[in-house]
């Protein structure tokens, strides 16, 4: 009889335990897959609800795809979905091309020859054509704040690697090159 | 060799993102800076070339925040210290263009104002003209001033190629300005 009142204590206290332990492994693992992981380049996303990846309830409604939340990140991609999950919204994009483009000394110093980037310009129509598509390429890729160093992207089929700070929620380049 | 023949050693292998230890290069500039601490252009190769080596170059990630505690301090102190000088008013007020994070500013504001109290203390200099109204968005004078530079003013060309790698580095922007110059003239 006390064999059979511990084994009920077993599976009424125990079992809940260890599912709980398993779910938080399980979110674990699903945290640094989302954060470790090259996502796959796809299109921008404009939809207005694009903000900065702070709500992981925004993510999930802007791509009205089905994900699972833990711990304040998505931890999933869409399910047979290649489309981006975008940290910045255009208008973060268009700020941060703006500090570039208003400042010639920056367009200067990202774009001399050693760093190869004359045939991508030319493809894309201009400097700051470039820039924008850059980071739009990164979106997803950066940091929320912070340094950055050598991220490659990949624009108009070439492999640009970009180092940078993000600052108050806006991507600055610091430079960018093809090897 | 003399700090110039130092520097210049370290500076031929800017530019390829080339891995090599730059530990070894930034302990000999802080001795060099120690041992001239009132020396302006000095002090402006060695704030280009750790910017530059930040920026551009090759690393082990544990050596960065180091480095950008070295720059701050190399700029903190120079900037007491020489807050007076066109030359140095000049050089680093362009190179704080660039990554100002670096230097623990937030935005551009400070290298304008450097560039533009270098041009008031002297204001028949056309490269620090030059220098302050490239910095300034829309200016239409300054390729025609980088064209006169380039074409007329061959003792500026010539006090740029001296100052190693500051000195190129501002003379590509320049060249890029008359460039664009002489695209818009035809």
């Amino acid at each position: 009889m006390r064999t059979f009142i511990v084994l009920i204590s077993l599976l009424f206290f125990i079992a809940p335990l260890v599912s709980v332990f398993a779910n938080i492994i399980k979110c674990e693992h699903e945290h640094r897959s989302y954060s470790s992981v090259d996502l796959k380049i796809a299109e921008e996303i404009n939809s207005p609800t694009s903000q900065n990846l702070k709500s992981p309830t925004t993510v999930g409604q802007f791509l009205g795809e089905e994900y699972i939340f833990c711990k304040g990140v998505a931890s999933s991609a869409a399910k047979g979905s290649t489309k981006l999950i975008t940290q910045f919204s255009s208008s973060t994009i268009d700020d941060a091309v703006k500090i570039v483009a208003n400042d010639a000394n920056k367009l200067n110093h990202l774009f001399p020859a050693k760093h190869n980037l004359g045939s991508l310009v030319d493809k894309l129509g201009g400097q700051e054509n470039t820039v924008r598509a850059v980071l739009n390429a990164a979106n997803g890729k950066l940091p929320a704040s912070g340094l950055f160093n050598n991220i490659p992207v990949n624009v108009g089929g070439s492999t640009v690697f970009i180092r940078g700070n993000v600052i108050n929620g806006v991507p600055r380049l610091g430079t960018m090159f093809i090897p | 060799m003399n700090w110039k023949g130092q520097l210049s050693e370290i500076e031929k292998d800017f530019g390829f993102h080339k891995e090599r230890d730059w530990k070894a290069a930034i302990v000999l500039v802080n001795k060099l800076l120690t041992e001239n601490p009132d020396d302006v252009e000095l002090t402006i190769r060695a704030i280009y070339l750790l910017h530059n080596i930040l920026v551009e170059e090759e690393y082990p990630n544990e050596e960065q925040d180091r480095m950008i505690d070295l720059l701050q301090e190399w700029f903190n102190q120079s900037k007491e210290k020489f807050s007076e000088n066109a030359e140095y008013l000049f050089f680093i007020g362009k190179i704080l263009h660039i990554a100002e994070w670096y230097f623990g500013l937030e935005d551009t504001h400070l290298a304008l104002e450097f560039q533009k109290k270098a041009m008031e203390k002297e204001p028949r200099n056309l490269l620090y003209e030059w220098a302050y109204r490239l910095s300034c968005q829309g200016d239409i004078v300054e390729g025609y001033l980088a064209h006169q530079i380039i074409e007329y003013d061959k003792d500026k060309i010539g006090w740029l190629k001296t100052k190693g790698f500051p000195g190129n580095y501002v003379l590509e922007h320049l060249t890029v300005s008359n460039e664009e110059y002489l695209k818009n003239e035809n």
